[in-house]
């Protein structure tokens, strides 16, 4: 683990809940993963299934955290898992970059919850250019399976993506849930879409 | 998408082509706006002082498929006083869509061959599209021209449907 993470990871109160239940209870119930939550900055991409295991779990990035990455997506959720971020989540790709990126490739189960940053500008020192062809996206939802939540940016919260083709929130899963948009999102480059 | 998605603040796109929400897919639910929508690019000066006309985005709102629950844009109006929350704190106010370079406030064209497109009405309401708040389509540039809002069908077999019609309850529309 590097050093620069302080993963503090802690047993929710359903899964306390849960061991003082009977044991047909917890042989009934499909094992809780645990909950973590990011409260340092990190420059490292993760995904949340190799981070918080294969089961439900809530992953928490706290106020004034940043979670970077040089490329790619910042936050991968590839499992049922759900978001809570209040912290900034930055990507350095110029042209391929995405904030969150949940993949479908099977039926997803989570809700998504964003209150503080998403920031996709290029990496430091960058030019910005609005008509350098990009894939950057805040928030990507894609893949053949159904995504069911909610996906909630409060008024807190934003979006803020540069490059041309760009997306704020590009939905392109199978969907079931509610869109909630009280914070901004704010393109910029030709042919950017919201 | 199986749902609701209502947008309560800002969401633009201001740069040539651009598009501040698209809806490209079945929406099963309904589109709301509480907030506000920009799309085009506004006029600017060269490096030599000379004028730069506006340039027009795709649209504010462009809608390629249907919407069940309809396209509303929320606000208070003469049928609609009240933001109905319970809470006499907050107050509703009117969504608002701002375009320049002429860019339209609100495309819904069919792109299909052989589908209908179908704005369904808005929960309670016996309209498809209402509009109590305020858009303002603005050219910009003089010699730009501005459209506020297209309805597109494709063809017979592939027609643009608007459920109840399109109403405004004190909704505001300047060009």
């Amino acid at each position: 683990m590097p050093s620069f993470l302080c993963l503090t990871e802690h047993r929710s109160l359903s899964l306390k809940a849960l061991f003082l239940s009977t044991s047909i209870l917890v042989s009934a119930s499909p094992l809780l993963a645990q909950d973590a939550e990011i409260s340092e900055d990190r420059d490292v991409a993760l995904d949340t299934s190799s981070f918080l295991g294969l089961s439900p779990a809530l992953l928490t990035l706290i106020e004034d955290v940043t979670i970077s990455a040089p490329s790619g997506p910042v936050i991968t959720v590839n499992g049922p898992h759900s978001l809570s971020l209040a912290g900034t989540v930055q990507s350095f790709d110029a042209t391929a970059g995405i904030g969150i990126f949940v993949d479908t490739t099977t039926d997803i189960v989570s809700n998504i919850q964003v209150d503080g940053a998403i920031i996709l500008n290029g990496p430091e020192d960058f030019e910005l250019d609005m008509t350098l062809e990009t894939t950057n996206a805040g928030i990507l939802f894609d893949g053949p399976g159904t995504f069911s939540g909610d996906l909630t940016l409060s008024n807190s919260g934003s979006i803020s993506v540069w490059g041309a083709d760009s997306a704020g929130i590009l939905v392109s899963s199978p969907f079931v849930g509610n869109i909630d948009i009280d914070g901004s999102i704010i393109v910029h480059g030709d042919r950017a879409v919201g | 998408m199986t749902g609701n998605l209502v947008l309560s603040n800002l969401v633009a796109s201001t740069n040539p082509d651009g598009t501040a929400v698209s809806i490209a897919a079945p929406l099963q639910g309904a589109f709301i706006l509480e907030g506000s929508l920009q799309a085009g690019e506004t006029q600017t000066v060269d490096d030599d002082d000379n004028i730069v006309d506006a340039v027009p985005g795709i649209a504010a709102l462009h809608v390629t498929d249907s919407v069940t629950g309809g396209l509303l844009f929320q606000g208070i109006g003469v049928e609609f006083t009240e933001d109905g929350d319970g809470d006499d704190d907050t107050f509703l106010i009117d969504s608002t869509i701002s375009t320049l370079g002429g860019t339209p406030a609100l495309l819904i064209e069919n792109t299909t061959l052989g589908d209908d497109l179908t704005i369904g009405l808005v929960d309670g309401l016996e309209y498809g599209v209402l509009i109590r708040g305020s858009f303002a389509v603005n050219g910009t540039s003089t010699g730009v021209p501005a459209t506020g809002m297209i309805f597109s069908g494709q063809s017979p077999d592939a027609r643009t449907l608007i459920e109840g019609g399109l109403h405004f309850d004190t909704g505001v529309f300047w060009m």
